[in-house]
């Protein structure tokens, strides 16, 4: 699967909805461990380190569409983004997870993004 | 006819108790929203209805969605804050034992108890029973009304949620009846 393909399936309805039910962030995260589209996605970031910088691109600019796009709104793409990003590069979820803390507004991302900074502080300590 | 709405009671965040008088941990909306009450409805709708066609298209029983709130709040929220918080479903334990609950068996089942999901061991949602149907002396199916997570609220039969919802696992009553 290319980049893009991956870009066209996460921040799909189908793939945003199946995420969006979830009760509480460690099931989003069990949920995401086991999905096949972010196994793969991961596989690929481990093999190729500049991928990490394209998706951070990718989470910014889906944070611009964020206000103007009301049929979607990315919080579960974003999401998803982060915690592939997190489990292959930790320094790139990092830099993302600032972005996404700053514009905020969104529910899993924001969440996500404070349990990345927070694992980041501990592992640091 | 829609009621008039108090802004200016809403500025600070509300807290809910178990009946043990334990707090029951909420997170603060208001730190991630600008206006927790201001979600946006036809989002949510826009997610239900495709929740609702994809388990049409998987030959499942069709739910029954009720209007979208423009309020964030989630299963367990809609359960034990009165559709008021959005409480993380890993408190539901604490949340069922301070209040009292005890597990009962399906076939012991009425009308407003509860029904526990669990997604790979881990409680994933909850569900209120709406209506038991029997046949002869046994319980057939339940249905449930829940809450979908930032999806809408669903009337549905209690086995037929969305994946990541997790499998009916556990049901649970206060009726004294059931208390050893």
């Amino acid at each position: 699967m290319s980049l893009n393909e991956y870009f066209r399936e996460i921040e799909s309805l189908q793939f945003q909805i199946q995420f969006s039910v979830v009760g509480g962030l460690n099931i989003l995260q069990l949920a995401m461990e086991r999905s096949q589209t972010l196994l793969d996605l991961r596989l690929a970031i481990a093999e190729d380190a500049k991928l990490a910088q394209k998706i951070h691109e990718r989470i910014t600019l889906l944070l611009s569409k964020v206000e103007t796009e009301t049929q979607l709104s990315y919080d579960e793409s974003i999401a998803a983004y982060l915690f592939c990003l997190f489990k292959e590069s930790p320094a790139a979820a990092k830099a993302a997870s600032q972005i996404i803390l700053k514009y905020g507004g969104l529910w899993w991302s924001v969440q996500l993004a404070h349990c990345v900074q927070q694992q980041m502080q501990t592992e640091l300590a | 006819m829609r009621l008039p709405w108090l802004s200016e009671t809403t500025d600070k965040p509300t807290h809910n108790y178990t009946r043990s008088g334990w707090r029951i941990p909420q997170l603060n909306l208001w730190d991630i929203y600008t206006d927790p009450n201001k979600e946006n409805p036809a989002l949510v709708s826009i997610r239900t209805k495709a929740l609702i066609q994809e388990m049409r298209a998987n030959r499942k029983t069709s739910p029954a969605m009720r209007p979208s709130s423009s309020t964030l709040y989630n299963c367990v929220g809609l359960i034990f804050c009165s559709r008021r918080g959005h409480v993380d479903i890993r408190h539901i334990d604490a949340i069922l034992r301070q209040d009292g609950y005890n597990e009962i068996s399906l076939d012991e089942c009425v009308a407003g108890d509860l029904v526990l999901y669990t997604f790979e061991g881990a409680p994933s949602h909850i569900a209120s029973v709406s209506c038991v149907h029997m046949f002869r002396n046994d319980v057939t199916r339940l249905s449930v009304l829940s809450k979908w997570g930032k999806a809408g609220e669903v009337e549905h039969d209690h086995d037929q949620v969305p994946a990541h919802c997790g499998v009916p696992t556990a049901y649970f009553s206060t009726r004294l009846n059931h208390v050893t």
